[in-house]
């Protein structure tokens, strides 16, 4: 097998061959041409420009791609056309499998099925491709056992990667849960006067020193001002879309750590606040204040479910506990 | 005087003063169809499996055997089973229980019962077309059925909780009249139906060491009067010991009969829509009259004010403490008059009609907003601070400029640069009448509102266009509740019919979240807010790992909280091509956790019942008339020791059977 360098394939090309993929560099790298574009290309008669046309096909310096049921060339840049020519027949047949799936990439068996070759050919072929760095091998998020391959340059999909949620497949939490605390802080901190600290010298029962905004305040935040704010920071390494703050404020919204306010604006919900802020609460003075005020109490004092966070854990002796499955069990 | 004559005489002449004077026993004609639903009865009630089938048999026959004893409990028992029975029916199977009871002591418990307003009962009205001639001179023998009442265990429940509300509520009225209310309450929870004077006589106390006022039998017939203007007690009639299913009846076949008589072509179906019409709208007449002088203590006026009292937590966990006590206030200004929660036309099983359920429900926030004192304005509420004189200051709570951390004068997002909250406009400043400007009177001569706070308590710190600024936070369209709405006239009130299921839904996510945890109220939330998700749907919208989401469905299925929806995708539904679908039915999950909870009431109840059960001994020992006051010195350290252990678990279950109490009345609302 010969291993031809691109001077090498360049010098060997034909006159009229040369000076017509040359015409075609000008043009762009993603121009489609079809017979009559590149018999006025080439400025002779049909039958030379086929010769030309076949020679650069075969030093695969020209892809012969359909489109509207009509054949047309696109032309090949000359390091891949030197990649190809490095491959033997198989391992060509394969690399263009892989190359038609471009980002999706392409499944073993698929490959198998689709090229008509034994496994075993196939498995040189893809370990081949694989040391010279012209494949990689990625995992897929839907189908995690399934061994798929992809040109080297290429990245995978978001369909394969699953978005920026996974690294290596696998769903990364921490970053996931790291981005939550930072958007629900940043929330946070339009929402209240003191932002999340706004609770830290409030009596809890009279509610005392306690701030909030009126309905005339813009006290909350849109997607665009979170991932301006993502992005001015540099958390991510990731690239974080508008679409991805949104699904981190609708999983907050599903929490209860953040409230939507119209459509496209949220809010942090005080009870969230009160939940991170639960041991550093003031404590409720234990003042006389007289009869007069029986009538606050009842409010003040009254039970409430949403303070649940704040309620003592029942010790194991406690044998009088109430718990949620006793019915069932 | 009958039943059915009584109920004529309310619609011919409301204000008839004799109508609660009259034995309900002498009841009159007419036969009713009440639809009977047998449930199981079993002599093996005591065992847990079958007190777990139904909680609420549980929780109403251990509560009946706390106050009223063992003999009220297997009355009780039965009644839950056959729902509506006669005293002959009672007594045979009271005789295969346990507990076998002679007729004489069957009729004690039973008045006992009915005196508590445990029991209703209807006696069979005589046909029309009953002809003593035809059936050999014979009378027609009138049979009175007996069927428990919810109400009625619910009072027992609530007692507590009832006595100290009521006292608290009126605290502002000075002490003698909170001791005498207390009182007042507390006798007619203990002895049940009263009249005024026998109110009276019972509370009178002129040797009473504290309060003078004991002894004041004008000043207890004024409380008396409060109580009933506020709804605390309420007037009854005969038609109150008639369950309102017999009570339906009776009014539906009297109708149906009626139009069958005036236009005898009418078909079927016209005929049974016309005779609903007339019956809901008779039915309700006869079930909101009130008048007569024997009284009762009111569930319904505890069900409003712990709506309102739910409603005002809610609004704590949302907007701050200030603002959830005015919404509190609020709630106290409409008081009594907002519409009544439980309706009885509920219990009739006309929802089973879904068009009747929607129309009752168009109807409730018909009546949301237009029964009368149901509305209020930023002015009654400073008038009811001012008149209770309530210690609430919102000064620098309510703050109108976004404050810009390190940055005091980025004023960007502030729609107006003076932080000052009295530069509030009103949208309708005309309507309002309200003077915003505070130096100085105004051109009509309308003096401030500075100026009236000046003269008021220096504690006192609410004005109108801070009241306002909360009112407008409440009833904001665009925060999650909205807690109240504005009439077109421009005065706020609540709307209850939306909030029920507000707080419900709520509730029931505090619930899942401190039991379950976080994830699940994510997970529960998401297929909420979606609808119908599949499984990687939903573990794509919950950014949860396939395993974790599994796990916790399982757990969010086995509490009825989350469904499976099939979708099959091939003709013979074979599983492998099969989609399931995870959805929510409200109705289910709320039915599950009210069951839940009022297991759980029931079971605190019982254990208590236990451990004093066990210990009865001891308890016997501390109470005999010797022994009290000098514990220390008759009583080994064991016992004392085991006293006080018994002492701290009784207050403990209490604490914990309250909180049950409040998170289960949510799911009655």
């Amino acid at each position: 097998m010969n291993f031809l360098g691109s001077q090498e394939i360049l010098s060997s090309l034909s006159q009229p061959a040369s000076y017509l993929y040359e015409r075609m560099s000008e043009q762009g790298p993603n121009t489609l041409y079809n017979q009559q574009q590149i018999v006025s290309l080439t400025g002779q008669s049909m039958e030379n420009s086929r010769l030309s046309l076949q020679e650069l096909i075969d030093k695969k310096l020209l892809q012969v791609l359909k489109q509207n049921n009509e054949v047309v060339f696109k032309r090949v840049d000359i390091s891949e056309a030197t990649k190809k020519l490095s491959m033997n027949k198989d391992e060509q047949l394969v690399y263009s499998h892989i190359e038609q799936s471009a980002r999706e990439g392409i499944w073993v068996k698929t490959i198998k099925a689709k090229t008509n070759l034994h496994q075993h050919i196939v498995l040189k072929c893809l370990k081949n491709l694989e040391s010279q760095r012209y494949i990689k091998c990625i995992k897929s998020v839907k189908f995690p056992s399934r061994k798929i391959y992809m040109l080297y340059n290429l990245q995978p999909s978001i369909e394969v990667t699953g978005g920026p949620w996974y690294t290596d497949g696998e769903l990364d939490d921490e970053f996931i849960s790291h981005l939550l605390t930072i958007v629900w802080r940043f929330a946070a901190e339009k929402t209240f006067p003191d932002g999340f600290n706004n609770y830290a010298k409030v009596s809890m029962k009279t509610g005392e020193n306690e701030k909030v905004y009126t309905k005339n305040v813009v006290n909350y935040v849109t997607k665009q001002e979170i991932l301006e704010f993502i992005q001015k920071i540099n958390i991510s390494k990731v690239e974080l879309s508008i679409p991805d703050i949104e699904s981190l404020c609708e999983v907050l919204y599903y929490d209860n750590r953040l409230t939507k306010v119209g459509v496209n604006a949220y809010k942090v919900t005080l009870q969230s606040v009160l939940d991170l802020m639960r041991d550093n609460l003031v404590q409720d003075k234990n003042e006389d204040r007289g009869e007069e005020l029986d009538f606050l109490e009842l409010f003040e004092d009254s039970y409430s479910i949403y303070k649940s966070k704040n309620f003592e854990e029942p010790t194991l002796t406690d044998r009088e506990t109430v718990y949620f499955d006793e019915w069932t069990l | 005087m009958g039943l059915l004559d009584t109920i004529d005489k309310i619609e011919n002449n409301e204000k008839d003063q004799n109508t609660t004077s009259h034995n309900p026993h002498d009841i009159g004609t007419r036969n009713v169809n009440i639809n009977n639903d047998d449930f199981y009865y079993s002599k093996d009630m005591e065992n847990i499996s079958v007190r777990s089938i139904r909680p609420k048999t549980f929780l109403y026959t251990t509560t009946i055997k706390k106050f009223l004893g063992e003999k009220a409990e297997a009355i009780a028992k039965i009644l839950i089973s056959k729902q509506r029975i006669t005293l002959k029916a009672l007594y045979s199977y009271l005789n295969s229980t346990d507990v076998p009871m002679d007729l004489p002591s069957i009729k004690k418990t039973l008045v006992s019962m009915i005196q508590l307003n445990l029991i209703k009962y209807y006696q069979d009205e005589i046909p029309k077309n009953f002809n003593p001639k035809l059936n050999n001179n014979k009378k027609f023998k009138q049979k009175i059925h007996y069927s428990l009442n919810d109400e009625g265990i619910n009072v027992l429940l609530y007692s507590g909780d009832i006595i100290s509300t009521c006292t608290m509520y009126h605290s502002y009225m000075g002490k003698p009249v909170m001791m005498l209310i207390e009182q007042i309450m507390t006798n007619c929870l203990q002895f049940g139906f009263l009249s005024i004077d026998q109110i009276i006589m019972t509370v009178k106390n002129p040797q009473h060491p504290e309060i003078n006022e004991f002894g004041d039998e004008e000043f207890i017939k004024q409380c008396i009067d409060i109580l009933i203007k506020d709804g605390w007690l309420a007037r009854t009639t005969p038609l109150d010991q008639c369950p309102p299913r017999d009570l339906w009846a009776l009014v539906y076949n009297r109708e149906y009969y009626n139009i069958g008589q005036v236009d005898k072509t009418l078909s079927e179906l016209k005929r049974k829509h016309q005779a609903v019409l007339k019956s809901k709208e008779k039915f309700n007449v006869l079930t909101s009259f009130s008048q007569g002088d024997v009284l009762k203590v009111s569930l319904d006026r505890l069900w409003k004010y712990k709506r309102i009292m739910h409603i005002s937590k809610l609004s704590e966990s949302i907007h701050g403490i200030h603002i959830a006590k005015i919404l509190n206030f609020c709630g106290d200004i409409v008081g009594n008059k907002q519409p009544s929660l439980r309706d009885p036309l509920k219990q009739c099983g006309l929802f089973d009609d879904a068009n009747e359920k929607t129309a009752f429900i168009e109807e409730s926030q018909y009546k949301d907003e237009n029964t009368k004192g149901c509305s209020f304005d930023a002015l009654d509420i400073q008038r009811f601070i001012k008149q209770r004189k309530i210690p609430i200051n919102l000064n620098n709570v309510l703050i109108n400029t976004l404050v810009e951390k390190n940055n005091q004068n980025a004023n960007k997002r502030v729609k107006r640069e003076n932080p000052n909250l009295n530069d509030i406009q009103e949208e309708n400043e005309d309507e309002l009448d309200i003077d915003l400007d505070f130096s100085e009177q105004n051109s009509n001569g309308k003096r401030s509102i500075k100026d009236e706070d000046d003269d008021d308590d220096i504690n006192i710190r609410a004005s109108i266009p801070e009241i306002n600024a909360c009112l407008q936070l409440l009833s904001d369209d665009m925060q999650s509740v909205q807690f109240l709405k504005r009439t077109a006239s421009g005065r706020y009130y609540f709307p209850f019919t939306e909030l029920n299921s507000i707080i419900k839904q709520n509730v029931y996510d505090g619930l899942i979240e401190s039991t379950l945890g976080v994830s699940s109220l994510r997970l529960l939330r998401c297929i909420r807010a979606n609808r119908l998700v599949t499984e990687k749907t939903l573990c794509s919208l919950v950014l949860l790992k396939d395993k974790d989401v599994r796990h916790i469905i399982t757990k969010l299925i086995k509490i009825n909280a989350v469904e499976i929806q099939e979708l099959p995708k091939a003709s013979d539904r074979s599983a492998a091509r099969t989609v399931f679908l995870y959805r929510i039915d409200e109705a289910h999950q709320y039915q599950y956790m009210e069951d839940n909870l009022c297991w759980n009431i029931a079971n605190l109840i019982n254990k208590v019942e236990l451990l004093k059960e066990k210990n009865k001994v001891l308890l016997a020992k501390a109470e005999r008339e010797d022994v009290v006051g000098k514990e220390e010195e008759l009583l080994l350290t064991s016992e004392l020791s085991q006293l006080k252990m018994i002492n701290e678990r009784e207050i403990s279950s209490y604490v914990r059977l309250n909180r049950l109490l409040c998170l289960w009345e949510v799911f009655q609302f």
